[in-house]
């Protein structure tokens, strides 16, 4: 059985009053060659994009296999800009590791997918697991996408997200890497945890 | 009395890979009007100065005056930045209420004063530091800048910091609005820590 997550404490803003950019004033700021590195707006803070390690790039691509089998190759898109609500939309600018459709994404490309065509987000998260979940976790529920998976590559585990309000999901659940896991729309189609993630080297070497 | 407390713990980065900024990044914002707010730079984050409440701005006056009577008009400087430590200077840019030097004002028309021409910074808070405020204090410290004072407007307590070290302020004291308060480098001038404050109203 999943556990159940009880909503974690809001992480406080270390800077409360900082200066927020908006999408314009960080385009601005490439075209001047101020800002050369790859980099995600959240809660308008720029935060510059780490490159990904092995273990990362290995899990997106095992998830996203998965999810191409279950839903359908033109279903599933990886790195793919979604919809965010208009409240968010000017100081928020990032894609999603994975995202899954209800239709195919040729009817729909090159405009951005929105809540109505997306049937689940997944963020591959080690180092950013605290802004997965406490930041972009609110902008994903605010924006109505209906389930939310965050895969911790550290622990093999796989946080849930259902049940999206303006204040955040209100479903939340863990899934260790023993337990069985589906999708909402696919609910049939089931895998264990364990399998989402790349053969852990470390303890086979022990 | 003062109370002696211990110091605060310190509050994880939400974004440790954010953008830093430095100085030159933010003339370059404030000259194309990204930036028309008044603003402080600390550790490479744009801070915005927030407009400031009357009981704020009257605390910070009444602070700033009785400073003048105690230094002398000419040492006394409010909102304007100090330079930090020298290896700091590129990302950091702050701005205390409250500066008491040791040269008088027109020695910094064209610089800003040095960390050891300043004898006490005075923030004026709300209630407690906010956690950017902290960090700036933490600046402060780390310049070795001696005496640094924050007045909580709402509880009229003054939270007294001394002893910089690399690692911040290690000798930290509140005194309360019945208590008598000095600064170090003048410990015979003694004021009530309520005459610092606004007459309360509420």
């Amino acid at each position: 059985m999943p556990t159940l997550l009880v909503p974690e404490p809001p992480v406080p803003d270390q800077f409360p009053s900082r200066k927020r950019f908006t999408r314009d004033e960080v385009k601005f700021l490439v075209d001047n060659n101020l800002l050369t590195e790859r980099y995600e707006l959240i809660d308008g803070e720029i935060v510059i994009k780490m490159p990904q390690n092995h273990p990362h790039r290995l899990t997106l691509l095992i998830i996203a296999l998965w999810l191409e089998q279950v839903f359908g190759r033109v279903f599933v898109q990886t790195q793919q800009a979604i919809q965010i609500d208009k409240k968010d939309a000017h100081t928020n600018d990032y894609e999603p590791d994975i995202t899954v459709y209800n239709r195919s994404a040729l009817e729909f490309l090159p405009n951005e997918p929105t809540d109505q065509d997306v049937v689940l987000v997944v963020e591959v998260s080690d180092s950013t697991l605290a802004t997965d979940r406490n930041i972009k976790a609110k902008i994903y529920a605010r924006s109505h996408y209906r389930e939310y998976w965050i895969a911790n590559v550290k622990k093999r585990q796989i946080i849930v997200h259902r049940d999206p309000t303006a204040d955040g999901y209100t479903a939340v659940s863990v899934y260790t890497a023993e337990e069985e896991i589906a999708t909402l729309a696919r609910p049939d189609a089931k895998i264990r945890v364990n399998d989402l993630f790349p053969p852990d080297v470390s303890s086979k070497q022990e | 009395m003062p109370t002696t407390l211990m110091p605060e713990p310190e509050i994880p980065e939400r974004y440790p890979n954010r953008k830093r900024f430095t100085r030159d990044e933010v003339k370059f914002l404030v000259d194309n009007n990204l930036l028309t707010e008044r603003w402080e730079l600390i550790d490479g984050e744009i801070i915005l100065v927030m407009a400031q409440n009357p009981p704020h701005n009257s605390t910070l006056l009444l602070i700033a005056i009785w400073l003048e009577q105690v230094f002398g008009r000419l040492f006394v400087r409010t909102q304007q930045a100090v330079e930090v430590a020298i290896k700091e200077r590129k990302r950091n840019y702050p701005e205390p209420d409250i500066s008491v030097l040791t040269k008088p004002l027109h020695e910094f028309y064209s610089r800003h004063p040095n960390p050891d021409e300043a004898v006490l910074l005075v923030e004026i808070a709300d209630t407690t530091l906010t956690s950017d405020q902290c960090e700036k204090r933490d600046l402060y410290a780390r310049a070795g800048v001696g005496e640094y004072w924050v007045a909580d407007v709402k509880n009229r307590q003054i939270f007294v910091y001394r002893d910089p070290t690399s690692n911040g302020y290690t000798a930290v004291s509140m005194y309360t609005a019945e208590e008598e308060i000095a600064t170090l480098a003048r410990p015979d001038a003694k004021i009530r820590v309520n005459d610092l404050f606004p007459p309360d109203v509420s």
